[in-house]
């Protein structure tokens, strides 16, 4: 598919490329934040899983509105992979389920917390919806873990989430540590996506509990489908101007011919495949002596 | 599992993912499918026991202990079914009771082991070390040797690279063999937790493999997301973690599966790298490993078997390697010995594979479906011509043409095979030559001056014949076993012969010459071969007229059952000759000449390339209505391959009502013609270039009153290179071509290139019978699914046959036939009746029937993305073998069984575009006909754009016409459906992504369209004048449009974000009820009242308002409701239940009660659509389907 027939099929695309923003998701964490005040006062963030960085950049802009003579904003930004560098933003290369990456992260906030850590890290989703359901669990949990050492009371925390058959699960661990969590979708996140954010406000930490990296957090709850229509159904929040744009909507785009509609080129491309040497091979010839179906 | 007695919502049928797959032994094959655990028969692809595993987590794998004998036939097999985080201790029993029945099977259900820690990885059976010898595979089915006592313990490997040991409870051989459904108290006190470890790598993984069966011995190989594989010993002994032993470096993604050799001595690895990766670990220190390309999507597993290795991936391929441990791995780089690719499953994914002791590799897909495949095919060594090649020099020439001059230079000139151990040569000196290729021995056949310096050949198919032709325009024929005397035969002209073609007869000595002379004409002959009296006779028939444009003819083939040629021309051309018309061709002043016209010319069959082969197969009664169908096949240069009907034949199918049918019928074994992704077209519509034109009608013809038409009715480019050659074996479809100087043989039938023919055709089927073993659904996810709600009984007293329409992401129609309780499995139930994919295909969003005054023929209208919609026509008849059997459903109760149907499918129009924006998608439809106005069929449609149109379909014409059009709504319109009002009354309701539901009049715009289009009777032109600019596509007329711009009643935040689903019902003085699903987990009931005033023909409305929600109905966003009665709703969501929800309407208030009456689990991911049919006469059972990745169907009771 070609960069305009995104652009038409997918207005927030178009939008993000005009805007400067690094990926449209950078409007997700906007509506987000629009709907819950979630940035207002804030001046210590932390990004897990931020590349390619849209959500670094929206922190960045919101940040320093925020900041006092006496304190500057700071945001730290954690990803396996690595990312092209942010203007004021922190950049950390680590994994997200190791006590390192975690104690770096303190470490740079002068033995002071986050007031907000935001997550919008996904897995590479198989097509096994239970298996791609269970290892986005575990990489919020993870987030989930990392989070109660660096957060601080009251803080907010913000994470990706799928809307599948065990979402009622995540929700009851994390009302064990926010009492108001909320599971919430941005209008610029598509209709038909089962992709939501799950913010949780108000970090209340249960008594004597010790942050532990060792340990992972394992969610609690069996899985049985007896028990399933019981459960606590996490409230629903769709934010976003209802009268804005609306990421299902195809926009006709202005006269491609015309001066004022330019396709641009994406403002960061996307990071390496792991399958780039198969494709490498394949542009070499290397499958011709295959059949070659078209 | 048993229905819970209060329970009203039986789950009756699922057909969802393999993703398991273990064989018993060489004839019993264990798959698992969602919650379903299925023994199926592999010679005779019968289901033989199936059980629902209760729960809501799917079979990711199955674990075989060892073999329990019982008696001195029968036996039983423990093995461990686990998924997510649950797993199950099962026995199969096989009873065998000698007498050459098949076995009886049945499964038991041992202890249940429901909530583990984490995601299961794998599981392995550890024995004692006292009662082990020897090696004891962890792979296959064969336990060799195998332990006799019973396995005392199970460790489990989980994600979060951690194992646990639990000891069974008591053993397990010593409990009694009964068949039982699931016990649900089970006692979990004695499963003691006797073990536990944690890697020192804490991270989560993709995939793990046990090795070894006792604990003292037992590894994990865990595969990471860091694209490292681990190896590490379980029972280290010291510490609390226990240290990897071994890292597997070099994958550049991360790791989906991982396996162990039988020995241990190496590992197997696969990843998102797309790669496979042999690591041999037989020196810790030197670690050697190959890499495998050749897959082009992700790979999801792969197995070391003997001396191959078998894998399977995200494309859907099945992939079989030579085995690099049996080579020296430190001399090799990246290796692509794959030695075959089986592709036989739809859309997206193989996930699981077995293979049997005897070769048999079972792969199950992502569609549902199971193949079988024969490793044994694959002869090993390369088929690389230089190998398999051999040169064929002449003998001496001296030793067969003593007088040989000087002047004269001897060579082959041309040459024919006769026989797998026989062929025949010309050469320049005019000899003719047989070589014996077994003995290497040559004899003279005939020789003669007239062959000298020129010959062109060509055998009979049955080898005896081979006819030479000479350049004075002689032809001779001679018999290879010298079973008659040579004869030679003048060709009228005494021009050059340059192409002859050998074809067979009706009877196995009479034959079909037709020649391509030097001047581009060409003469037919009937050779007859008298074996009594040693003579041959070879009549002249008739020349043959050619289109000017063709310059040569290369391929031909003769039809003795109707006496047609048929040829195919250098220019893509395929023309057809009645050789039944000779006797009435005008031979004009010519009294020795004859020109016969062709009776179909079709061009262009491959563009301007060459047909390069004809073939001709007559299925006798296998057609419409129990008439012959003919098919024709042709290859091109052009890479593709083509499928004609030919209609009007004697006997044959007719043109008329319906006659575009692709079945797939899974009866039979000769008609897989399943669509390729890349396919060009089906079903071809009426007209166009699709259908060869008749061409002067002789009057034999026209005193039948038929028409002979060859069409179009699929077609698929195979290969960038030249196909050359069609043929059909054991019922199978297979080409031959070539590519990069390559010859190949494509099995179109199964989809893989055979790399190596001799052995695959050759290869026995006496395992299998059929290697489809379960039929496939969709290979993507399906988008939505209808009944045909008004099917009529084919004949008197047998039940209406319930059929269903589905689409989705995989582009494809397909229309199924639900049999309920056709065996005791509900796993069954869905017979393939039709699987098209159009032109320029799009992802199908929504379908909607509509019912005709024709009997059995109804129309269905499919929309989706890049604004295409469409109308296809659907006929039902009685197959052959039609007959009512009365079977006992699951309560016990007589039921009539639904016995098969036959079904056509034709693509009738497709719906000009409206939008302005390729991209626009259409959301759903709505259906609806008006009295007065037989034939014609109001579709309203909603648009990605903000627009809803109302469409006319008009049957006459075929063509839609955009009657009705609105841009009201400037969000995305997700929903629209009707209410039809007595006296042509229509309210559209349409709901979008803001959560508002709007309400039309339609009455109005409707009566001003049809007065219009009346009036010249649609004699517009439905396409607009002017294309749109810059695009090639049809933009529709606005002609008869009435734009619609203000609605009745809006009902304002039904729901906050998009309304998914949306079912309307009129309730009569009560009002519309209005029941919607939405994005965000709520559930709402809207109720309109309105009244209809006749004098103006005007709908007003009184009230629309929501009168009951239920903001927590469900988990995750709400996909479909359905109403089942006025107060009764089924939803489904994202969170995979399925509820059955009470509307209470108070009479009085207007409010609403919504109560949840039960919910249980769905087990298809993704669920999009669903769909209800009543399953009694009162109405009070319901079949509810539910289709998302698979489809389940559920039984509502009362």
């Amino acid at each position: 598919m070609g960069k305009s027939s995104k652009d038409k099929r997918d207005v927030y695309y178009r939008m993000a490329k005009e805007q400067g923003w690094r990926a449209r998701s950078a409007f997700k964490l906007m509506q987000v934040d629009e709907e819950f005040n979630l940035l207002e006062g804030v001046t210590k963030a932390v990004d897990l899983c931020a590349a390619p960085g849209s959500w670094s950049q929206v922190l960045s802009k919101k940040l320093v509105k925020n900041q006092k003579e006496t304190e500057e904003a700071k945001i730290v930004a954690v990803d396996l992979q690595a990312m092209a560098p942010l203007p004021g933003v922190i950049q950390l290369q680590g994994d997200i389920t190791k006590q390192s990456t975690a104690d770096q992260i303190i470490s740079f906030f002068d033995g002071e917390k986050a007031d907000i850590v935001v997550c919008d890290g996904a897995p590479d989703v198989t097509g096994l919806h239970d298996m791609d359901e269970y290892i986005q669990a575990q990489l919020l949990l993870a987030a989930l873990n990392i989070t109660t050492h660096v957060l601080r009371p009251g803080g907010s925390f913000v994470a990706k989430i799928f809307r599948g058959k065990d979402m009622t699960l995540l929700y009851t661990q994390l009302k064990i540590f926010f009492p108001k969590v909320t599971c919430s979708k941005p209008r610029s996140s598509r209709n038909s996506s089962i992709e939501a954010f799950i913010v949780c406000q108000d970090y209340t930490p249960p008594k004597d509990y010790v942050p532990n990296m060792g340990d992972p957090l394992l969610d609690l709850a069996p899985t049985d489908a007896q028990g399933r229509s019981n459960r606590t159904i996490a409230p629903f929040i769709a934010c976003g101007d209802l009268s804005g744009f609306d990421s299902d909507m195809t926009y006709a785009l202005p006269d491609s011919g015309s001066e004022d509609y330019k396709v641009l080129a994406p403002v960061q491309m996307p990071i390496t495949a792991p399958y780039l040497s198969a494709i490498e091979k394949k542009r070499k010839g290397f499958f011709n002596d295959q059949m070659s179906k078209k | 599992m048993t229905a819970h007695p209060l329970q009203r919502m039986v789950p009756v049928h699922s057909t969802t993912p393999v993703t398991a797959l273990a064989y018993h032994d060489a004839d019993i094959l264990l798959s698992g499918q969602g919650p379903y655990l299925k023994a199926i028969r592999v010679s005779t692809a019968d289901t033989l026991a199936c059980i629902h595993l209760g729960g809501d987590w799917k079979v990711h794998r199955i674990v075989l202990a060892n073999v329990q004998r019982i008696g001195a036939t029968s036996e039983a097999r423990l093995f461990l079914a686990f998924g997510a985080k649950s797993l199950r201790i099962m026995r199969l029993t096989v009873l065998r009771s000698g007498s050459g029945e098949g076995p009886k099977l049945y499964f038991q259900h041992l202890w249940n082991v429901p909530h583990m820690k984490d995601w299961i990885l794998d599981a392995q059976w550890l024995w004692p070390k006292a009662d082990l010898q020897g090696e004891f595979p962890t792979t296959r089915s064969s336990l060799n040797p195998a332990p006799t006592k019973p396995p005392t313990s199970i460790a489990i490997g989980y994600a979060h690279n951690f194992v646990e040991v639990f000891d069974l409870p008591q053993d397990p051989f010593s409990i009694p063999h009964q068949q039982n459904d699931l016990s649900q108290d089970d006692d979990l006190h004695d499963f003691r937790l006797s073990f536990s470890v944690q890697s020192e790598e804490h991270c989560t993984l993709f995939c793990g493999r046990f090795h070894n069966n006792t604990l003292e011995d037992l590894w994990f190989a865990s595969g990471t997301v860091f694209c490292h594989a681990l190896l590490w010993k379980v029972h280290h002994g010291t510490g609390v973690e226990a240290p990897v032993a071994m890292s597997l470096i070099g994958h550049e993604g991360i790791l989906f599966g991982i396996r162990w050799s039988d020995n241990g001595k190496a590992v197997c690895t696969v990843s998102d790298d797309r790669t496979i990766r042999v690591w041999d670990i037989t020196n810790p220190g030197k670690i050697l490993h190959t890499t495998h390309f050749g897959h082009t999507a992700r790979v999801w597993d792969c197995q070391i078997i003997g001396t191959y290795l078998v894998s399977i991936s995200e494309d859907a391929s099945c992939r079989v390697w030579r085995n690099p441990l049996l080579t020296d791995l430190s001399d090799k780089d990246d290796m692509s010995d794959c030695l075959a690719c089986w592709e036989g499953h739809e859309g997206k994914s193989a996930w699981s594979v077995a293979v049997s002791d005897n070769a048999v590799v079972a792969t199950g897909g992502g569609d549902g479906g199971i193949h079988l495949w024969r490793l044994d095919s694959i002869v090993s060594g390369s088929t690389d011509a230089e190998q398999n090649t051999k040169d064929i020099d002449l003998p001496d020439t001296p030793t067969y043409y003593p007088n040989i001059t000087p002047q004269e230079k001897e060579f082959i000139r041309d040459f024919v095979i006769t026989s797998n151990t026989q062929s025949v040569y010309g050469t320049n000196t005019g000899y003719i030559l047989i070589r014996d290729d077994e003995s290497e021995t040559w004899s003279t056949l005939y020789n003669s001056p007239l062959l000298k310096n020129y010959v062109t050949m060509e055998s009979s198919r049955c080898g005896r014949i081979v006819v030479a032709g000479c350049l004075t325009g002689k032809l001779v024929v001679l018999s290879v076993r010298n079973e008659f005397v040579p004869l030679i035969a003048d060709t009228l002209d005494g021009i050059k012969i340059q192409f002859i073609f050998l074809l067979d007869g009706a009877g196995e000595d009479d034959f079909t010459i037709a020649v391509f002379r030097a001047n581009c004409t060409v003469g037919v002959f009937r050779l007859c071969i008298s074996t009594a009296s040693s003579t041959a006779t070879c009549t002249y028939l008739c020349d043959l007229k050619l289109p000017n444009s063709n310059k040569a003819i290369h391929a031909a083939f003769y039809s003795p059952r109707y006496n047609l040629l048929l040829l195919g021309s250098r220019s893509g051309t395929v023309l057809v000759y009645n050789l039944n018309h000779l006797s009435t061709v005008d031979r004009g002043t010519d009294t020795e000449r004859a020109v016969l016209d062709s009776i179909v010319q079709l061009e262009r069959c491959h563009g301007l390339d060459s047909v390069s082969s004809i073939l001709m197969v007559t299925e006798l009664g296998e057609g419409f209505e129990g008439k012959d169908r003919i098919i024709v096949y042709t290859t091109g240069r052009d890479g593709s391959w083509t499928k004609y009907r030919f209609l009007g034949l004697p006997d044959g199918e007719v043109i008329g009502a319906g006659t575009t049918t692709e079945e797939e019928d899974d009866d039979e074994e000769n008609d897989k013609d399943d669509f390729e992704d890349d396919s060009d077209v089906i079903g071809a519509s009426a007209g166009g270039d699709t259908q060869g034109r008749m061409r002067s009608p002789s009057p034999n013809d026209q005193e039948n009153g038929t028409e002979i038409v060859l069409q179009k009715i699929y077609s698929s480019k195979i290969t960038k290179g030249w196909l050359e050659q069609v043929f059909l074996m054991d019922g199978e479809l297979l080409l031959l071509g070539f590519f990069n100087k390559k010859l190949f043989v494509y099995n179109e039938s199964k989809h893989f290139e055979l790399r190596s023919f001799a052995r695959e055709l050759t290869a026995g089927s006496e395992l299998f019978q059929n290697a489809k073993l379960q039929n496939n659904f969709h290979g993507r996810e399906v988008r939505h699914l209808r009944f045909l709600g008004e099917a009529q009984p084919l004949t008197e007293g047998a039940p209406a046959p319930i059929i269903t329409a589905s689409g989705g992401e995989d582009c494809r129609l397909r229309l199924f036939q639900y049999i309920p309780y056709k065996t005791q499995n509900s796993c069954t139930a869905l017979r393939p009746l039709c699987n098209l994919k159009p032109r320029f295909g799009a992802a199908i969003r929504c379908l909607e029937w509509s019912y005709t005054d024709t009997a059995h023929s109804y129309l269905l209208f499919t929309g989706g993305a890049i604004e295409s919609m469409r109308a296809w026509q659907v006929t039902l008849s009685i197959a052959n073998s039609y007959q009512v059997q009365v079977v006992q459903d699951h309560l016990g109760r007589a039921i009539p069984e639904h016995t098969p149907l036959s079904l056509g499918c034709l693509e009738l129009a497709q719906c000009p575009h409206a939008s302005e924006t390729l991209e626009t998608r259409i959301m759903d439809l709505s259906v609806f006909r008006l009295a007065g106005h037989p034939g014609k069929h109001f579709v309203a449609s909603v648009y990605s754009d903000g627009a809803s149109r109302v469409w006319l379909f008009d049957e006459t014409s075929k063509n839609f016409v955009l009657a009705i059009n609105s841009n009201y709504h400037n969000k995305c319109i997700l929903q629209v459906a009707h209410v039809k009002f007595s006296e042509g009354g229509i309210l559209m309701f349409t709901a979008a992504t803001d959560g508002n539901i709007t309400v039309w009049d339609l009455t109005h715009a409707l009566d001003a369209f049809l007065a219009r289009y009346t009036a010249d009777a649609g004699a517009r032109p439905v396409h607009a004048q002017r294309p749109f600019i810059g695009k090639s596509k049809k933009m529709a007329s606005k002609y008869y449009v009435q734009n619609l711009t203000k609605p009745i009643a809006e009902i304002s935040a039904v729901h906050m974000s998009g309304v998914n689903s949306m079912c309307v019902r009129d309730l009569g003085s009560e009002g519309i009820l209005v029941v919607s699903g939405g994005d965000d987990n709520a559930l709402a009931v809207s109720l309109v009242k309105t009244v209809w005033s006749p004098e103006s023909r005007t709908i007003h409305a009184l009230s629309a308002d929501m009168i009951a929600r239920d903001n927590n109905a469900h988990g995750s966003a709400i996909q479909a409701v359905s109403i089942i009665s006025p107060s009764e709703v089924v939803t489904t969501s994202q969170d995979q239940m399925i509820s059955l929800w009470r509307v209470g309407i108070s009479a009085e208030t207007s409010a609403a009660a919504l109560v949840k009456q039960e919910s249980q689990f769905v087990h298809v991911p993704d669920p999009s659509t669903m769909d209800i049919l009543p399953a009694s006469e009162d109405e009070t059972r319901h079949s509810v389907a539910i289709a998302g990745i698979g489809v389940q169907i559920f039984q509502v009771g009362p």
